[in-house]
């Protein structure tokens, strides 16, 4: 075989690789649970949304949670964006929040929104109990 | 008047696999009681999830190697990468793109493999390859049902046996259900048309029209008429085909993937082996023979064939009167047009031998 010929054909099975990998992240889907739980950081108490429609990478129907409810979604790719719609008692939008972060940020499966929204308050992401 | 018989004559026996059926389906279509719409809907689904893996047998027909029965092994490779995407759970376009990438290197092994074997079954091709088949299929289970979970870990438990190893029966392919069929979704009236499975379909075709102008496919065609002539003209012979079957078995493979996406779910042990029946059918009821087949005979084929295995159903159901009888109709029927195709195709070529020494008689006389 021919050094060229060589190379071509590496150079063939690196491509695939690449290709390969970049599938692999982009397309690697995760099952996260999202809830709305009060939150406590550093002795101050963060109390949960009454009621809150959590939208995740523009994926409908949006999460509608109540307050200590959690639901569960696939989150697909790298980045991500959770829409938080807080609504009041006749359901009308009051106030939105929207948050991105990485894949790479995750920690657990468990995404709390309020420390989320909160400028993402350490233990926004944590592991499942079992 | 005697010369014009004989052409129309000549022209039925040709085409007479796909006049049986498009009479047979003239009849079935108004029992069945289904709509235009709705079978223009069935056909244009079957049509995006069959005619690749139909297309993949058009490169050994080509190298005069017939019906590549062996293209299950291609549908075996691209089921594993299916299995590693699942467990991995890679989704949508990407979790397809990278399972065919898995299984391409897959495929060529096995496709080296049957090609290898094939040259020494040279002129037994088609039967070779149908048993070669079974005992990959034997091999496949050994590997997914023992290998899975003990060798190759797997980290899904969904996916695993309750013993600890072993795939389970049914493979969800939920995250990449119709990831290609629904990636340029267009509707037109009511029908829904996947159009980038057919945009694929479609390079796949310009593909083997590319294909058959190359130094290679030159090289196959000659192959496939005269095996010692192209010997003579210094063409590699066994070479030239077993990359034709390497080429098939990869293409299957895609195919393979294709077709599982748009089902959405995969039957483990069972899904390949009716892959390579049915595409085989499919394209000898489009009129394509054992050494002969063209690229429209894949798209009638599939039309044709498919169009049976949804009418048939409801017509034995308004013929007979019951469900289950109109299951087995459409059981008998499916097998029966197998074999029909093919009991017409070795008639059909008797009647060409006939044809041919007549011709060569009459020829003798003047």
């Amino acid at each position: 075989m021919k050094l060229k010929q060589i190379l071509v054909n590496l150079a063939i099975i690196v491509f695939f690789i690449t290709v390969a990998v970049f599938c692999y992240s982009e397309g690697k889907a995760r099952n996260m649970l999202i809830e709305n739980q009060s939150f406590s950081y550093e002795g101050k108490t963060y109390d949960a949304f009454e009621a809150i429609e959590v939208t995740v990478d523009g994926q409908d129907p949006p999460l509608f949670l109540l307050e200590g409810d959690r639901g569960s979604v696939n989150l697909i790719g790298k980045s991500h964006v959770v829409v938080v719609e807080v609504l009041d008692e006749n359901d009308k939008v009051i106030k939105t929040y929207s948050v991105s972060f990485k894949s790479r940020e995750l920690k657990g499966q468990i995404i709390n929104v309020v420390p989320l929204v909160m400028e993402k308050l350490p233990g926004w992401n944590r592991e499942l109990q079992k | 008047m005697n010369r014009k018989y004989d052409n129309f004559k000549h022209i039925l026996i040709q085409n007479a696999v796909p006049i049986v059926f498009l009479l047979v389906s003239a009849f079935a279509i108004p029992i069945s009681q289904f709509s235009g719409t709705y079978l223009v809907q069935e056909m244009l689904v079957r049509l995006s999830r069959n005619s690749f893996l139909v297309l993949s047998l058009l490169i050994p027909i080509m190298a005069g190697m017939g019906l590549n029965f062996g293209m299950v092994l291609g549908a075996m490779a691209g089921q594993i990468g299916l299995i590693f995407i699942t467990d991995w759970n890679v989704v949508g376009i990407y979790g397809m793109v990278l399972a065919a990438i898995i299984s391409t290197p897959l495929a060529i092994l096995l496709g080296w493999l049957c090609g290898l074997i094939l040259n020494r079954a040279r002129g037994r091709e088609m039967v070779t390859s149908f048993i070669l088949g079974f005992f990959m299929n034997g091999v496949y289970q050994l590997v997914v049902l023992y290998g899975f979970g003990s060798v190759v870990p797997v980290a899904s438990q969904k996916m695993v046996l309750s013993r600890g190893f072993g795939i389970r029966n049914v493979t969800n392919l939920e995250g990449v259900r119709k990831c290609l069929d629904n990636l340029l979704p267009v509707s037109v009236a009511g029908v829904e048309i996947p159009v980038a499975t057919f945009l694929i379909i479609g390079l796949f075709c310009l593909f083997v029209l590319w294909f058959r102008k190359t130094k290679l496919g030159q090289d196959m065609r000659a192959v496939g008429q005269d095996l010692d002539v192209a010997r003579d003209a210094g063409i590699p012979v066994e070479r030239t085909r077993l990359i034709s079957i390497v080429i098939s078995t990869v293409l299957a493979c895609y195919g393979q993937i294709i077709f599982l996406q748009n089902i959405g779910t995969m039957n483990t042990y069972n899904s390949h082996e009716q892959a390579g029946m049915f595409a085989i059918a499919s394209l000898l009821v489009g009129g394509s023979t054992v050494s002969k087949a063209s690229i429209f005979n894949v798209f009638l084929g599939v039309v044709l064939f498919h169009l049976m295995f949804v009418v048939s159903p409801m017509a034995g159901k308004y013929l007979i009167g019951e469900a289950q009888l109109g299951e087995y109709f459409r059981v008998f029927v499916s097998y029966g047009i197998i074999s029909l195709a093919l009991v017409l195709h070795a008639w059909r070529r008797q009647k060409e031998k006939d044809r041919t020494r007549r011709s060569l008689r009459g020829l003798q006389a003047e």
